[in-house]
Parts: structure tokens; sequence; C-alpha cells
């Protein structure tokens, strides 16, 4: 059974294998919807009435706010991938976005001068209460984490389902396909191409591309910019890298990784994901394909292997 | 004899008393000279003594030195053979590649080579793929 809609601005996809009823398929279809609207509801900033929205307008006024779990769930994972990435997967990236075009058009509180001192959000765990000190963008992470939840919803209802659920451009698997011992995920070209420049065969687990193939445009003054923002220099990364795919069981984590190998560049990633233990692919501005080992164990087919 | 002979026993003790003081001045004499002996032979006494050290110490080094010469001596020796075993090799090594040489001489100076094909460059489909994974936005 294969339905698709869209959700968070993309295409959104569930395909059950295995031989499930039809009220079995349309019940995981819509308990996949509601989850990624309730994501949305959560994290969304390109709605007003978002529990993100209202929260980035009150950004720095020092309150601490009562917030949902799945909002504290984003600002929790996003300030420990801010930690663990050396700050390469920052949220405040918002404001950069705003200002070179991708306008949400939902005011956000004025911003502040980031401090060393002090993380950008405050986490009150007990009453699970959140101090924002400037706005943030859930991005990534937030359909990473739509995803996940998706996933855990599937399992602890169905366990023994298998199952593929894309969200724009992310990949959820579980379980066996029929006729086959794995799912097979082709990667994108980011240059256009329309062969992929990888075929993987992945069991159980997550696939990710962060890619400049899409999100492209011309800012106010015509240079060509992206989305993948380098909080470094607080503009489009320019890493000479077009996209970066992660394999890992947790969507989030496999998009915060692919956005910080992303700017760590064509000279960085290969050491920075092999000493990770990393799955991960990366295509370089010329077309050049770079795998790690990880990655090479579930490839099956990659552009220039010989037959 | 009526008058008691006390003149006797006075002279004998003024005697005994002069003998003693006699032997007293010729002890403390002896005594005097001894201890300016001693005090005079005493740098040499110790001068003897590390005569006497230095002699026993150069003749542990002696013993050493010796000893260390007669292992550089088996060194030298083992040196020399394993050097006897790398000449040997060598000249083995020497006239084999003087044979080599001398049949390479004998090998044309250039061999022609049938035409080579157009290079074919291989490259089978991606295989069907479930799903694609790429950027965002679509």
């Amino acid at each position: 059974m294969h339905r698709e809609s869209r959700a968070m601005g993309s295409r959104l996809a569930l395909t059950l294998a295995g031989a499930l009823d039809d009220g079995t398929g349309e019940a995981a279809w819509g308990m996949v919807r509601d989850e990624f609207e309730a994501t949305e509801r959560a994290l969304s900033r390109f709605r007003p009435e978002s529990e993100l929205s209202i929260l980035n307008g009150r950004a720095g006024d020092g309150e601490f706010v009562a917030v949902g779990e799945r909002l504290w769930a984003c600002l929790a994972a996003s300030r420990r991938a801010h930690r663990i990435s050396d700050g390469r997967f920052d949220p405040r990236v918002i404001t950069v976005l705003e200002t070179i075009g991708e306008r949400a058009g939902v005011p956000l509180a004025a911003t502040r001068s980031a401090s060393a001192q002090r993380p950008f959000v405050e986490l009150d765990p007990r009453q699970r209460r959140i101090r924002l000190w400037h706005p943030v963008d859930s991005g990534g992470i937030g359909k990473g984490l739509a995803l996940r939840w998706s996933a855990a919803r599937l399992q602890s209802r169905w366990p023994d389902a298998a199952y593929l659920l894309e969200a724009g451009g992310d990949v959820v698997v579980h379980g066996r396909p029929p006729h086959a011992g794995a799912w097979h995920i082709a990667v994108e070209d980011p240059h256009g191409a329309p062969d992929p420049v990888a075929v993987l065969a992945v069991e159980r687990g997550a696939v990710v591309t962060s890619s400049i193939a899409v999100r492209h445009w011309l800012d106010g003054a015509g240079r060509p910019v992206h989305h993948l923002i380098d909080p470094r220099t607080g503009a489009p990364a320019d890493s000479g890298l077009a996209s970066v795919t992660v394999a890992a069981l947790d969507p989030a984590w496999a998009e915060v990784w692919s956005k910080a190998l992303f700017l760590a560049g064509t000279r960085g990633i290969g050491p920075e994901a092999r000493a990770r233990g990393l799955a991960a692919w990366w295509v370089d501005a010329e077309g050049g394909l770079g795998m790690t080992p990880a990655a090479r164990a579930l490839t099956t087919w990659s552009r220039g292997m010989k037959p | 004899m009526g008058r008691p002979l006390l003149h006797v026993p006075v002279i004998g003790a003024a005697s005994a008393v002069l003998y003693a003081a006699t032997l007293g001045a010729v002890a403390f004499l002896q005594s005097s000279q001894d201890a300016a002996l001693r005090r005079e032979t005493a740098p040499l006494q110790q001068a003897a003594d590390r005569a006497t050290l230095r002699a026993e110490e150069a003749r542990r080094a002696l013993t050493d030195a010796g000893r260390a010469l007669e292992t550089a001596g088996e060194r030298y020796a083992a040196t020399t053979q394993h050097a006897a075993e790398v000449d040997d090799a060598l000249q083995h090594l020497a006239a084999r590649v003087e044979a080599v040489t001398g049949s390479a001489a004998t090998l044309p100076q250039s061999v022609p080579l049938p035409p080579a094909p157009a290079p074919v460059i291989l490259r089978a489909a991606p295989p069907p793929a479930d799903a694609t994974t790429g950027a965002s936005g679509r």
C-alpha cells in the first residue's frame, strides 16, 4: 500500500509492505499524518500560531515559558546538537534565512547579540519550561523528529510491519520489504542528473540528505544563496559540497550530522565522518562522490562502480 | 748502742722517693717522645693509606677494562663474520645481476604491439530503488 500527500512544505509518503489489510493501512497513514500535523502545530516557523512562532516572538524577554513535549524535545535536542557539533548546528540561523530571502512572514523578536557565556535556550526540565534568548528554527531537526515520532507510533501499534516513510527527501525504513532483504534507497544527484549517485540497502533506520539542489535562490543583491547557513560566517555555506547523505538509526540525529558534515567541507568531511563512525556519502561541487567505510558497507551500487 | 738508729730508715725512705721520682720522670719523657713521633709520622701513614686505596681502585679498573676488551673482541669477531656473509651475498647478487644484464642485452630494443581497441566504459544502470533521498523542499 502506498499513500502520499504534503507536509512541512514537502512530499510525505508512506509505503507499507506485507499482508496488511486496507483498514490497517489507512489507520497507519492517518497516524503518520496526525503526527506530522501535530509536529507542525508545535514546531513550524511558517505558522504564526505554532508554539515555536509564539516562543520566537517572546525570545529575549527573560521569562520561562511552559511548552509542549514536542517543542521541548526539539529545543533540548537542538541545544545538544549545537554543543556536540561545535556550533555548526545552530538553530539561530533563522535570522540569516529571513534576511537572505527565505521569509516565513511570522514576526520574530528583535535579535540580540549572542552571548558566549549564555546558551540560546535554557531548559527547566522539572516544569518543562523554556527561556529562549534568541529566535530559533526547527528546520531539518523538526522534520527528523516528526519522522522519529511517526515511526515510533507505527512500531508501537504494528511491531511487525515493514514500512518506508518519506518526508522531504528524508527516509525511514523498518522491516524487510517483500521479495528483498532490505529497502533500496537511491541517493539523488544534487547536480540534476537523472540517475542517482548511489543506491543503498537499508534494513532499519533513517537516510537523510542535506543538499542545496532545491532550496537556492538569488538574494536581494542578485547573489546566489541557499538555505544551508554556516553559523560561523552568518552566510550560506561555501564548503565545496553539493550534498551530504547520512544513514543512522535516528532521523533527527541523521539530520544534525548531515548539516554539520556539510559545513565541514570537502577537506574535513571524510576525516570527521570516519572518526565518528558515521555512514556518510557526499557529492562535491564538481560531482565527485565520496563515502565512508560504514557507508560503503551499505552501498549496493554507486556511480562509477563496475558491474 | 743506746742511741736509736733513725737515720737508716730516713735514708731508705728518701732513696725510695728519689727512685720513684726518677722513674716517673723517665716515663714522662718516654711518653712525650712517643707522642711527638706519632705526630710526625701521621701524614706519612695517611698518605700510605690513600696510596693503597688508589692502587686497589686501579687494579679493579684494569680488571674491568680487560673484560670490556674481551667483550669487544668477541663482538668484533661476530661482526666480521656477518660482514663476510654480507659480502658473500653481495657477490652472489652481483653474479645474478651480471647474468640478468646479459639476458637483457639479448632482448630486442622494441616490440611491436597489436593495436588496442577503443576503451569501453562499462556502466551498469542503477538498480530500482524503493525511495530517493535528496534535497528537501520538493
